[in-house]
């Protein structure tokens, strides 16, 4: 599924697309956005920031949501209106609000740290917000990014 | 992702990593950069200078050979990051744990270990 609108002189633009639960979708999907960033003349640190955001939320979806080992599909839809760029994950997965979890402890030094659990502590330091709910079988993230003096 | 690497008469060892290190990125590197950052001593700089993309799965790989050469009295030093390569390390803290320095002068001496000769 891949649908998209035009940027509008009105400054509202939509895209969304569905990819399967596979590592093999991270760039396509880091691909599609750029494209869709592009589009609406959207650059600089914010699109590396939003990029992130988007692939560390999908990878932990195709890690960790689904109890099987079956094909799942993962729809993510991109908006971008006046200056707020917002994109929803929509995953069938097992109810899972990663914004529960508690974020890795800081490490007093290389031997304590561990390795992994940044994904979403990396979510939340570079989106501007981000939330979860469970809606209708289906987990759904958003992350929004605002528009910032320096970058667009 | 392309690795180069070259070795120092001090022992030091510049690995550079080139692209975007995400998923698939550390997949590709994996293997040869195990080898080369954590399967013996080693007093590594990896020079992340051309690194556009760091995910926290690529940060993984990283840490996991920093803490593979602690284990073995060896050291892991990252060298330049991009701006954005640098937010991450940042946020995650993990530049609390690994150094992270901008000139490789300055790499070397904090890589190298004490009482080797000058390189």
């Amino acid at each position: 599924m891949h649908e998209s609108s035009k940027p509008s002189r009105e400054g509202r633009s939509q895209a969304s697309r569905s990819f399967p639960n596979d590592d093999a979708a991270l760039r396509p999907l880091s691909e599609w956005f750029r494209e869709f960033a592009r589009d609406n003349g959207i650059a600089g640190s914010r699109v590396l920031d939003f990029e992130l955001c988007l692939n560390e939320l999908v990878t932990n979806v195709i890690h960790y949501a689904y109890a099987d080992r079956g094909e799942h599909e993962i729809r993510i839809a991109l908006e971008r209106e006046a200056g707020e760029l917002r994109a929803t994950v929509e995953d069938d997965g097992r109810p899972f609000n990663p914004l529960e979890k508690e974020p890795p402890a800081i490490p007093d030094s290389l031997e304590d740290a561990g390795v992994g659990g940044w994904g979403i502590p990396i979510v939340r330091a570079f989106a501007d917000d981000l939330s979860y709910e469970r809606r209708d079988g289906r987990n759904r993230f958003t992350i929004i990014s605002r528009e910032r003096p320096e970058s667009s | 992702m392309e690795l180069t690497y070259e070795d120092f008469e001090d022992g030091i060892r510049r690995i550079r990593l080139a692209g975007r290190m995400d998923v698939e990125g550390a997949r590709e590197v994996d293997l040869k950069f195990t080898t080369l950052t954590a399967s013996h001593q080693a007093f590594v700089i990896i020079d992340l200078s051309l690194v556009d993309f760091l995910s926290s799965l690529g940060l993984g790989t990283i840490v996991r050979s920093a803490k593979a050469q602690m284990s073995r009295q060896g050291k892991v030093v990252l060298l330049s990051p991009q701006p954005h390569v640098a937010k991450v390390l940042e946020t995650t803290q993990v530049d609390q744990i690994v150094p992270v320095v901008y000139d490789f002068d300055e790499a070397r001496r904090a890589v190298r270990p004490a009482g080797s000769p000058s390189g």
